[in-house]
């Protein structure tokens, strides 16, 4: 690059600095809700770029700019699986320039798995939620067929049962797909050899191609990918969600016991820092709403398969308000409770040594 | 039928819209990779929404070109500033940053350009050639072969060190280190996270930018007039000799490539780890390896002819199995999907889209000639910035490392990387510790924890599934560790046997 790129391209980085400044500063001008909003917005993703949610608000975000007629600066702020960009939203201005999207109970559960003190879920208020994803299970095909096919979920506890596959594989230790792994072998009798944990949702899938484990996780929409590949299929529904319009003929989990819903269905909410006006929240909903019905996001739900559906702010609240202790319930019921899960998590890996 | 595909494809491409888009993504691609920090996922990222109204060719030409165009516009600031722009062009410091120093900064950056389109190119026309055998390879590798395939390239510093082997060793190591810091990958076991910036670890990209940058600045804030010493050569003969030197290594290039392309083919692996392999090997077969370091020309080739290798290779698993090897292409499925397109075998079928795989790949082709014709149109203007005073660059190259640094996830602890290991760097250095042995470490250590725990739990807990063919199926795993223990103790052997021969 030439010297004069160098300078305006740096410039060009600065000013998304500088914007965020005038932001913090304008506080005073702009406090009131009558003109909101009266500058750009900004939109923290607590997770990379490319990733799911990221991929939600950047379909969501030019379609809001329309009604609010103002820009949405997406800002990705990852780490700590999401709790690094949780915690800075937290500590922002509350004046509706600044908000973001958590995925509870997913993220409930890592607020509490990491035991995090600083700051508590429910401190961020709500504004409205804009889709859902969860797990399913998917099976390799050469797996299923030298197993005498497998096709349902009681199938693939047989083929476990008696020895013929190997290997599931799920998305990382201690995570919420660990969890549910557990709470497949002790409460729904799946009785895998070993649990294999990969790093994250697209080693799992690349597993489960691949034949490295016969079964594993994957969410809704890497299943559509999973099943495309010609080298797996999605046979266990573990959300509540119906999905026979993707996949006609998944098996609900439910069909075999309670609901796994509180740890396997995520909502891409869409909240607040702490003390932001309802006034403000509400011209917030009603863009989320009018993006969400947009004919492009309906395109894009059937192009990629990604459910969006609209939530408003008071199911928004319900999507993470009381969910720790939701979750905490239910851990405490299936396994005993949080140290309990750990000391199961510990003790898999003492297995292993 | 394929032909027809193929033929399709070219009608595609030869529409001055489509060639446009093409070019604004290379361009793009290359201003994105020169800056560090701002990588090739960011850049794809936000292009992404905008190629909604494109139809899909494009969008995917858009994007693709953007990818290439960055493998090249990384080994810009790599030579020029000692700063990996993109991190998958750190081995192009090594070679590149010396050659400015000594006044080739325009043969350098011929040398990348040259090295990077013809790699390019290759590697794509066999992609279109040999995508079926590619497909088998990635279902082939699996966890215990990433494992293997991360100690190779650890194994490579008995290659790359130069001077004391116990130094070398001990940088290697001390890079391993720091990959422990943050939540184990596949435990809960929390080391030195004492805060919560530190959980998921020191990103290795700031590690390369103090290393490097801030390092090389520091010892630059000691020297006077220009990044290069003496006289600088930026004149038509400079990119000639370039091109030359180029061309006269067809091996290299031809070597590198397919080494990028077969470990970019491999997910998680990627480019970083595909650069250092190939550099690695090109100073293991030259017959002057002391050379490498210090401005050896076969170095810039090797580095740049690999990562851009790599963008073919890469293709195979996001195409054919919607698997994202790397953020980049995992914005790149995410651009497929969003045009209605669904990586799968599909992709390489005539009745399905694979006339549109053509237009993508023969769109990559002709983006390499423009990366070669941009790249060396630009040679001359950018080679004056190794003739302007220190005192400029310095707190240019600086303020520029922080901010890309920053950019990198947005993350305070990622600044204080900066600045420690700009010291670090500074001072291994001066006492001739391989800075290259421990970047191997950096870059190296997570990828072998990670794929070792999970291998060791498909084994139940057996080792031997790294090295038992018989009983574990892997013969890809046998061959690697054959390949490890050649690597480590051919030199001994090779030294006592000549010995032997001798007396």
């Amino acid at each position: 690059m030439d010297r004069r790129t160098f300078v305006q391209t740096t410039g060009a980085v600065g000013a998304v600095g500088l914007t965020g400044l005038a932001g913090c500063l304008g506080e005073d001008d702009n406090g009131d809700a009558d003109d909101f909003p009266s500058e750009s917005l900004t939109w923290m993703i607590p997770w990379g770029e490319g990733g799911g949610t990221d991929t939600y608000a950047r379909q969501m975000a030019p379609l809001m700019e329309d009604p609010l007629d103002q820009s949405i600066e997406i800002d990705n702020r990852e780490g700590a699986g999401s709790m690094l960009g949780s915690e800075w939203l937290v500590q922002q201005d509350p004046d509706g320039y600044t908000f973001g999207t958590v995925n509870p109970p997913g993220w409930s559960f890592t607020w509490r798995a990491q035991e995090v003190d600083a700051w508590e879920p429910e401190d961020l208020e709500p504004i409205a939620y804009s889709g859902v994803f969860g797990y399913t299970l998917i099976v390799n095909d050469d797996a299923a067929e030298d197993a005498g096919g497998i096709d349902d979920f009681e199938s693939l506890r047989d083929a476990y049962a008696d020895d013929e596959i190997s290997g599931f594989g799920y998305q990382g230790a201690g995570s919420d797909s660990h969890l549910t792994t557990l709470l497949l072998r002790e409460e729904y009798d799946l009785d895998y050899d070993s649990a294999v944990p990969y790093d994250g949702g697209g080693p799992t899938m690349e597993a489960v191609i691949g034949g490295e484990v016969a079964a594993g996780f994957a969410t809704n929409t890497s299943a559509v990918a999973a099943e495309e590949s010609g080298e797996a299929t999605a046979i266990v529904n573990l959300m509540d969600i119906d999905l026979d319009h993707v996949f006609p003929d998944i098996d609900p989990i439910t069909d075999y016991g309670d609901s796994l819903a509180w740890i396997t269905e995520f909502y891409q909410v869409q909240v607040a820092p702490p003390d932001t006006p309802e006034e403000e929240r509400e011209i917030l909903m009603d863009a989320i709403q009018e993006a969400t019905e947009h004919e492009e996001t309906q395109e894009w739900e059937e192009e990629t398969g990604n459910i969006v559906e609209f939530g408003d702010m008071d199911d928004a609240a319900d999507q993470y308000v009381g969910s720790v202790e939701e979750i905490e319930s239910q851990v405490d019921e299936s396994i005993g409770g949080f140290d309990e899960f750990q000391q199961m998590v510990e003790e898999e890996e003492d297995e292993e040594e | 039928m394929t032909v027809e595909s193929f033929v399709g494809a070219i009608e595609a491409l030869l529409t001055v819209e489509t060639m446009i888009w093409l070019l604004a993504g290379v361009i793009i691609g290359i201003i994105v990779g020169g800056l560090p920090g701002l990588g090739p996922p960011l850049g794809m990222a936000i292009i992404l929404p905008l190629t909604l109204p494109l139809d899909a060719a494009n969008a995917i030409i858009l994007l693709v070109g953007v990818y290439s165009g960055s493998m090249y516009g990384g080994s810009i600031a790599a030579i020029l500033i000692n700063t990996p722009g993109v991190s998958s062009s750190a081995a192009t410091m090594f070679d590149g940053y010396p050659m400015s120093q000594q006044g080739r900064a325009a043969t350098a950056l011929a040398i990348s350009a040259t090295a990077s389109a013809f790699a390019g190119l290759f590697t794509i026309a066999a992609l279109i050639l040999f995508s079926p055998a590619l497909i088998e390879m990635v279902l082939a590798v699996g966890t215990p072969e990433r494992f293997l395939v991360a100690i190779l390239g650890l194994a490579m510093i008995t290659v790359v060190t130069r001077g004391s082997f116990a130094k070398g060793l001990l940088a290697g190591v001390a890079g391993l280190l720091v990959t422990t810091v943050g939540i184990a990958p596949m435990s809960l076991d929390q080391r030195y996270s004492e805060t919560m910036y530190l959980y998921d670890g020191i990103d290795f990209v700031a590690v390369l930018i103090g290393l490097f940058a801030i390092a090389e600045m520091m010892k630059l804030a000691g020297q006077e007039g220009g990044i290069a010493k003496g006289e600088v050569t930026i004149d038509r003969a400079g990119i000639t000799e370039g091109v030359r030197s180029t061309l006269n290594h067809p091996i290299t290039v031809f070597k590198s490539a397919n080494i990028g392309m077969i470990v970019g083919a491999i997910p998680g692996a990627g480019a970083t780890v595909s650069n250092f392999v190939a550099y690695s090997e090109a100073v293991r077969s030259s017959s002057d390896p002391d050379s490498f370091g210090s401005g050896n020309e076969i170095g810039v080739i090797a580095s740049e002819a690999s990562n851009n290798g790599t963008v073919a290779g890469s293709l195979v698993p996001a195409i054919s199995f919607g698997i994202p090897g790397s953020s980049s292409t995992a914005v790149l499925i995410g651009g497929l999907l969003m045009h209605d397109l669904r990586p799968g075998p599909s992709m390489f079928d005539p009745s399905g889209e694979l006339t549109l795989t053509y237009t993508m790949l023969l769109a990559l082709l002709v983006g390499n000639v423009v990366i070669l014709l941009f790249g060396l149109s630009m040679v001359t203007q950018l080679g004056y910035l190794t003739k302007i005073d220190t005192d400029y660059i310095i707190p240019m190259v600086v303020v520029l490392s922080f901010l890309g640094t920053y950019a990198l996830r947005i993350n305070p602890i990622d600044i204080l990387t900066v600045i420690v290991f700009g010291i670090i760097g500074f001072y291994m250095v001066r006492y001739n510790y391989s800075v290259i042995a421990f970047v191997l470490g950096v870059v190296l250590g997570d990828i072998a924890e990670e794929n070792l725990y999970t291998a060791l739990q498909l084994s139940d807990g057996s080792f031997m599934i790294f090295v038992n063919p018989l009983e574990y199926g892997r013969w890809l795993s046998f061959i690697l560790s054959v390949l490890i223990v050649l690597l480590i103790f051919g030199p001994y052997v090779k030294q006592w046997w000549e010995r032997r021969q001798a007396a």
